[in-house]
């Protein structure tokens, strides 16, 4: 990675990527605008400080401090008026933050269980026919007697529905 | 949703539909370019700082060897200022200068020998007795002192008479 090899950054791409943006989601507290922004100036700084790490474990760490630096950047950019204060919290929400850097998936798959849980019955099906039956789009559609595409669009909406709801909830539990 | 795996997919596929394939591709670019700006610049970087250590090693092994005499000399230099002061004189001109000449052989002037010498003949005197002396001295007050076995020193009253006087 470090020498620019286009193979090696697609594979950290395909394996962290994701789990990147899912962590600032949740660090952001739902805002997909802060999310987005922080996560690209993440990555910068990946690109910049890449090193070598022992393990996996060590090296999502690392990524971590450098999404909570990266988020504290944004956040001091679009505040400029509280810009003293964020310097002077921002060592402490770095630290405390730290022993986050795990949970960030477990508490959106709760969140994320709670929100399938109040799908309408025929939304509900849908989802579990596909994630937890593992059957294919074809075979759902054929069942349903309705189009292939009828069904990704229905799982399509159903699953915008899901973040939305997600994020607002993540957006509320931080508040409160 | 029993299985972590299940819920792992559906996480994946609702929050990953937030960040677009085309935002990943722009980050995955974006992220390419920058590491390769690095890499280059820190290699560019390494090679400079080669070359301006291997400039300085000639600079600094030239100034040494060519300033080492110098150096000798100044320390030379400050050491006999400390020991004495160096006065630089200069050769007077040609007509400031007084020379002698031998004379001629007939411009010598010879000395001419006209003292007579006197000379003591042996049986010319006669010893002197203490009396015979101490008359031959009257009326001056003096008198013979002996200060040791044969040995008598005249004493004079007055000091002038020490000095001589006319005999009678």
């Amino acid at each position: 990675m470090a020498h620019g090899d286009d193979t090696a950054w697609r594979s950290f791409y395909d394996q962290y990527f994701d789990r990147l943006w899912r962590y600032l989601l949740v660090t952001t507290e739902g805002s997909e605008d802060l999310a987005r922004e922080s996560l690209q100036a993440a990555l910068v700084r990946v690109a910049r400080h890449i090193k070598v790490f022992r393990d996996g474990d060590i090296f999502w760490s690392w990524l971590t401090v450098l999404a909570r630096t990266a988020l504290a950047d944004e956040r001091k950019k679009t505040r400029r008026y509280f810009f003293f204060l964020e310097r002077f919290k921002r060592h402490a929400e770095v630290e405390r933050d730290d022993a986050n850097d795990d949970r960030a998936d477990e508490r959106l798959n709760i969140l994320l269980r709670r929100h399938v849980a109040s799908l309408p019955p025929n939304e509900q099906k849908l989802i579990e026919q596909k994630y937890i039956g593992r059957r294919t789009v074809r075979e759902i559609a054929g069942e349903l007697r309705v189009t292939e595409k009828a069904v990704e669009s229905q799982l399509s909406r159903i699953r915008r529905k899901l973040k939305d709801a997600t994020l607002k909830e993540l957006n509320r539990e931080t508040r409160e | 949703m029993k299985r972590e795996s299940d819920e792992d997919a559906l996480l994946k596929d609702v929050f990953g539909e937030a960040a677009p394939a085309s935002f990943r591709e722009a980050m995955l670019g974006e992220s390419l370019r920058v590491v390769r700006r690095c890499y280059r610049t820190r290699r560019v970087g390494r090679a400079a700082a080669l070359l301006v250590l291997l400039g300085l090693v000639v600079v600094l092994s030239r100034h040494s060897t060519s300033r080492r005499p110098d150096v000798l000399s100044k320390a030379a230099t400050v050491k006999v200022e400390k020991s004495y002061t160096l006065v630089r004189s200069q050769p007077l001109p040609v007509a400031a200068t007084v020379t002698t000449r031998p004379l001629l052989s007939g411009q010598f002037i010879g000395a001419t020998v006209f003292a007579g010498i006197v000379r003591t003949r042996p049986d010319g005197f006669r010893a002197i007795n203490d009396d015979e002396l101490l008359a031959l001295l009257s009326p001056r007050p003096c008198a013979l002192i002996q200060v040791g076995p044969n040995v008598e020193k005249l004493v004079f009253v007055n000091p002038d008479d020490a000095k001589g006087f006319p005999v009678n």
